[in-house]
């Protein structure tokens, strides 16, 4: 039960990334497409080292580093 | 006196700026000391030091980094993509493929010449304020529930299964080379995307 519940907000975070970006393409909801603000949001530095360390890190644990931790208790 | 004062201001507001940042740095490397994995600790840790020394004003001042062609940087994604689906996962070849592409995307990424983007519309800015803050809750709810669920997964292997962190649930999938390298196409081309926006031209 509680699996699913988990998965389920997973996929509704997924389902809300849809919406936003295609939800920018309709003028009337007034809001930026994802490269429009990422130009915005990606001209400082700080948040470009910060998502391209964390977008570089996700490469790293999937594909390279410890993906899955053991439980402590067993 | 007076350009002491406002230069102070100015170091203030870029360190008012970059205090979020900073701050999901160091919470990412508290995490990654929870999970016992120092390396991965040590990569937010240090990420966040330099970010707090650059908003303090304590490194050199930025160079201009050399022209990197965007069609270039596609090329080489491609071509990373055939070696990180066939090269076994957790293996020497994909560490050296992915520890390149981190050393050499956080060094477009940091050299960026600074732009200026006060030149905004207010339609503009208002439409961006409005997305960002959309991308920022649905990014903030989805790492909630995964720090949850790993919190709670640390715990027992019933309770692991009760709650599945994404990892959990991607790792059995990339064991496939198809899926590892569809997950390498959308993970290099978000890449792209990221050492490209927040420029003018259409070099990366």
């Amino acid at each position: 039960m509680m699996r699913d519940i988990t998965i389920s907000i997973y996929l509704l975070c997924l389902a809300a990334a849809l919406v936003l970006a295609i939800g920018a393409h309709r003028p009337s909801w007034r809001l930026a497409k994802v490269t429009e603000m990422l130009d915005s949001v990606l001209a400082e530095r700080a948040p470009r080292i910060v998502l391209v360390v964390f977008w570089w890190w996700l490469g790293w644990h999937f594909l390279v580093g410890q993906t899955v931790d053991a439980p402590v208790l067993g | 006196m007076v350009g002491i004062v406002s230069e102070t201001r100015a170091r203030g507001r870029a360190w008012l700026r970059a205090a979020p940042w900073i701050f999901i740095l160091a919470a990412i490397c508290v995490v990654q000391v929870i999970r016992a994995q120092p390396f991965d600790a040590v990569i937010f840790g240090v990420g966040a030091v330099i970010l707090a020394l650059d908003a303090a004003g304590a490194l050199p001042a930025r160079r201009v980094r050399p022209s990197t062609p965007l069609t270039v940087l596609i090329a080489v994604a491609a071509a990373l993509v055939v070696v990180l689906a066939f090269a076994p996962r957790h293996g020497v070849i994909a560490g050296i493929a992915v520890g390149a592409i981190g050393i050499a995307a956080v060094s477009i990424a940091w050299f960026l010449p600074p732009l200026a983007t006060g030149d905004a519309q207010p339609d503009r800015r208002v439409r961006v304020r409005r997305a960002a803050i959309g991308w920022a809750c649905v990014a903030l709810v989805m790492c909630l529930v995964e720090l949850w669920s790993f919190l709670m997964g640390r715990l027992t292997v019933e309770a692991k299964g009760a709650h599945p962190a994404i990892s959990e649930l991607l790792d059995p999938v990339l064991d496939d080379p198809l899926a590892r390298a569809v997950f390498a196409i959308v993970w290099l081309a978000l890449g792209v995307l990221l050492v490209t926006r927040g420029r003018r031209s259409h070099d990366a």
